[in-house]
């Protein structure tokens, strides 16, 4: 009954966004201000009718309606309440729905009150957001539909579809099979979503860019009015892949937080166009250049980002053959290609509209470091892309599987990586229009000398690799640089208003939001960088069966083995079990092992790193026992126990503190850049006139 | 034209790295076998650079499935043979195919993996050095307004610099 109520209300949210898709083409094109207002409209209801389908699912799940498919396959009677409602994400169907909510919030607050400025851009980007939704909403109707029923032949063969097959018979399954074991975690909870809102996010600024073109706009106001939202979106996937790789990190228990295997990949390639975009729409905001390029940017993101949710929805890569397995292949395809090819005819059309309207005047400049910043940005997305795909192509063409692993990224990316840390350090340093290398050098010698000077002085520590010694000499130069950034700034502001340093640095930031956030997200990103050089170069390791009461050393720790705990909850388990069930299905086995770690001058410390074995075979998880420090984590696996020997895998994992709280940073420099300010409110009444730096009034 | 050199420079130093970042990897030495007995660590070693079928995005020495404990004993048996790591790496391979390698050989088909992010930053380079002189030959004119522009020099220079940034924004 409820699930009938939610697949009405999707269906009503398909009619809703097609009829907003036509009226806003129509309104576009006789520019009547009646039709544009009711494909706004239109637009505005999608969000509260998924909701409502969202709520039924959300509801089916609480209730064990397991006459629903999707509710019998995400959940049981012992699933707790929580992870019923997490569920809406925890399997295919259900995750698309999820996206189309996540998606129709995003045009919601889009097209919520009636534009006030672009107007004329307004019809086109409605048109081309409520495009890619009900694009979605009806991919979720006919390919994956969550409102399907079960349904029983007189041999008891069940299936599922949405409406009743002749000859068969309504099904009720009497207890659902659960929740993947995998996405009880609460990191798994929290983590696609964020992933979701950052790729779905990605639609706004496309649709902008492409409404522009559309409307035949000339200006650059698109950039502007979408800023936001890609900053949202790129917050949100930042998120997604931190904790995605924390998640990896404190559950999955192979040592390590990124494995460059194509669904990470997928996530990060649209982040990197995404980042390469955040910098070049900075150019065309200051100096009307690089129009095209931007716009290329936003349509690669995109199609990454569609691409990024085929595969991980239907896993293509690890096999080219699941995908006629699944039925999203072909639509999802045909849409990509309809985008790209329309994208790119409607840029050919259109590109008188996308003329610079400035040229470059050096190419020792701002803007020529922004060129190379997203060169290299692009470089290390192509670079990322044929690692990804080259698998699956290899098996298409020539029948060979091949395994990319972290090695060959590792080496492909590192030299371009530094070399972004590098531009990193330069491109603040470099004036608008033109500069010279003797003004950088004036700016930027005290950095090159702490750069400098961090390289000796680990090289005297007796760090010897070139590589290592490289990366963490270009994060001293770049961080010196970035914060004389900041102290300049300070210093000037100080000077020129006698403020003191910290009111000085306070009105930086309020005053200059956006460029003060992004030095922080800056710092973020070295700081993160210290513990990618760390944890690649420095990771110890040793695997060792041991008896009770026996040690191995690694490092300046000894670990020494207490006993084993093996709870199989289909038998009787042993008293001590009960505190691992509290909170814990009984489809999963616990397997656990007891260390003490103790270290020269410290109270030791117990450890419990412990293996979740899924009863039904869908696999099984490793959290591990972990002593963190400021400068390293001790990091334990248990492997299991055989004949009385318990066996252990032991990790140092250095620096890998770093990796965490520069994301932190990151998240807050992206938080600070977008957060509205004073002045960008006044922006908002009275648009700024273009003044370059330097003096030179355009 | 000096300028121009700098650029130049730079993308040729990023091009030089990459290449040589991909040849210093080449040839990492793996440590000389031993007399010892062969420990977990020495099967470890080996297994993080492979992948058994099963797993498909796990390195081998992480993989818990059975079938990948079977190829450690495997390996852990060759070890014990005198068997070198590439002696090794080689068995898999010639039953399993170049799957099992996490960093498969710069040869035949696989070369193209290592050779095209060479070629697309040689041509994109390229393409991004043709495009900047292009559009700085437009406008030579506006170069010298530029270049007669007051000079930036010192602090107080960028507290106005900063200052007005901070109005434009």
């Amino acid at each position: 009954m409820i699930a009938d109520l939610g697949l009405i209300a999707l269906v009503l949210a398909a009619l809703a966004s097609i009829y907003s898709l036509v009226t806003a083409a129509m309104g576009g094109r006789t520019k009547r201000a009646d039709l544009i207002e009711s494909a706004r409209r239109a637009a505005v209801m999608i969000a509260p009718l998924l909701t409502l389908a969202c709520l039924s699912i959300i509801i089916s799940n609480l209730t064990g309606d397991y006459s629903l498919e999707y509710t019998y396959r995400v959940s049981n009677d012992t699933t707790p309440t929580l992870l019923r409602i997490t569920a809406l994400w925890g399997g295919q169907n259900g995750s698309m729905l999820f996206w189309c909510w996540l998606l129709s919030w995003y045009v919601f607050f889009t097209f919520l009150r009636p534009w006030k400025s672009n107007l004329d851009l307004q019809p086109w980007v409605n048109f081309v957001a409520i495009g890619t939704q009900a694009f979605f909403i009806l991919l979720v109707i006919f390919y994956a539909n969550p409102f399907a029923r079960l349904w029983v032949d007189a041999a008891g063969n069940v299936s599922a579809a949405v409406f009743q097959p002749a000859g068969l018979r309504a099904y009720i399954a009497p207890d659902g099979t659960g929740l993947n074991p995998l996405l009880r975690h609460p990191g798994m909870i929290i983590h696609p979503p964020m992933l979701y809102l950052g790729f779905v996010g990605l639609t706004i600024p496309f649709a902008y860019a492409i409404g522009a073109m559309l409307a035949r706009n000339k200006t650059d106001s698109w950039i502007r009015a979408s800023r936001r939202a890609t900053l949202i979106a790129w917050l949100f996937l930042s998120l997604g892949l931190l904790l995605g790789a924390r998640w990896a990190y404190d559950v999955l228990g192979w040592g390590g937080y990124w494995g460059w295997d194509p669904v990470e990949n997928s996530a990060l390639l649209p982040w990197l166009v995404a980042t390469a975009f955040l910098h070049s729409v900075i150019i065309q905001e200051k100096r009307s250049m690089f129009k095209i390029w931007n716009m290329v940017l936003i349509l690669l993101a995109f199609c990454l980002m569609v691409l990024g949710t085929f595969v991980t929805r239907t896993g293509v890569i690890s096999s080219v053959h699941s995908f006629a397995r699944s039925s999203l292949g072909v639509p999802f395809l045909l849409f990509v290609a309809i985008v790209f090819v329309g994208s790119v005819g409607l840029m050919i059309d259109r590109s008188n509209l996308l003329k610079s309207e400035n040229k470059l005047d050096s190419l020792f400049s701002r803007e020529a470091a922004f060129v190379l910043n997203n060169f290299v940005f692009v470089a290390i997305t192509f670079t990322v892309f044929v690692g990804t795909y080259y698998s699956m192509f290899s098996e298409l063409f020539t029948g060979q599987k091949l395994t990319v692993g972290p090695p060959v990224f590792n080496q492909l990316l590192g030299p371009q990586v530094a070399v972004l840390v590098l531009l990193m350090g330069i491109g603040p340093l470099v004036a608008w229009r033109k500069s010279s290398p003797e003004a950088l050098g004036r700016m930027s010698w005290k950095s090159a000398l702490l750069g400098v000077g961090v390289m000796i002085a680990l090289f005297a520590l007796g760090i010897k690799p070139f590589w290592v010694l490289l990366g963490f000499g270009l994060i001293g130069y770049t961080a010196g640089v970035t914060f004389s950034e900041y102290w300049r700034g300070m210093r000037a502001r100080h000077k020129l208003s006698g403020e003191n340093y910290p009111t000085a640095l306070t009105r930086l930031f309020q005053r200059n939001r956006r460029r003060y956030g992004g030095y922080l997200i800056h710092v973020g990103v070295l700081v993160m960088g210290i513990g990618v050089i760390g944890s690649l170069n420095f990771q110890q390791q040793t695997q060792r069966s041991m008896e009770p009461g026996s040690s191995v050393t690694l490092g300046n720790y000894t670990l020494t083995y207490d006993h084993a705990l093996t709870c199989d909850p289909t038998s009787t388990m042993p008293p001590d079990c009960a505190d691992w069930y509290k909170d814990r299905g009984r489809d999963i086995e616990v397997i656990a092992g007891y260390f003490t770690v103790s270290q020269a001058g410290q109270a030791p410390v117990e450890l419990t790193p412990y293996r979740e074995v899924f009863l039904n075979n869908t696999g099984e998880l490793s959290p591990p026992g972990v002593l963190t420090t400021i400068g390293e984590d001790l990091y334990v696996i248990f492997l299991g126990e055989q004949s009385g020997f318990g066996t252990v895998k032991v990790f140092i994992n250095p620096l890998i503190q770093f990796l965490w709280s520069g994301g932190i940073v990151l998240v807050i420099g992206t938080i600070v850049a977008m957060w509205p300010s004073a002045a960008e409110r006044r922006e908002a009444v009275t648009m700024p006139e273009r003044v370059a730096v330097r003096g030179v009034v355009q | 034209m000096r300028r121009k050199l700098i650029l130049l420079f730079g993308l040729m130093l990023m091009i030089g790295l990459l290449i040589s970042g991909v040849a210093l990897a080449q040839d990492g030495t793996p440590p000389p076998p031993t007399a010892r007995p062969v420990t977990s660590d020495d099967v470890n070693r080996i297994a993080r650079q492979m992948y058994c079928p099963i797993c498909e995005n796990e390195p081998l020495d992480a993989c818990r499935t059975a079938a990948c404990a079977q190829w450690r004993a495997q390996i852990g048996q060759l070890l014990s043979e005198g068997q070198t790591e590439s002696q090794i790496k080689q068995y898999f391979v010639e039953r399993y195919g170049l799957r099992v390698l996490a960093e498969p050989p710069a040869s035949g088909v696989t070369l193209w993996l290592w050779v095209l992010p060479v070629i697309g930053l040689v041509i994109g380079g390229a393409y991004v050095v043709i495009l900047m002189r292009r559009m700085r030959a437009r406008n030579t004119a506006s170069v010298k307004a530029a270049a007669s522009a007051p000079k930036l020099s010192d602090a107080g220079d960028y507290a106005q610099r900063v200052e007005r940034d901070l109005k434009n924004f």
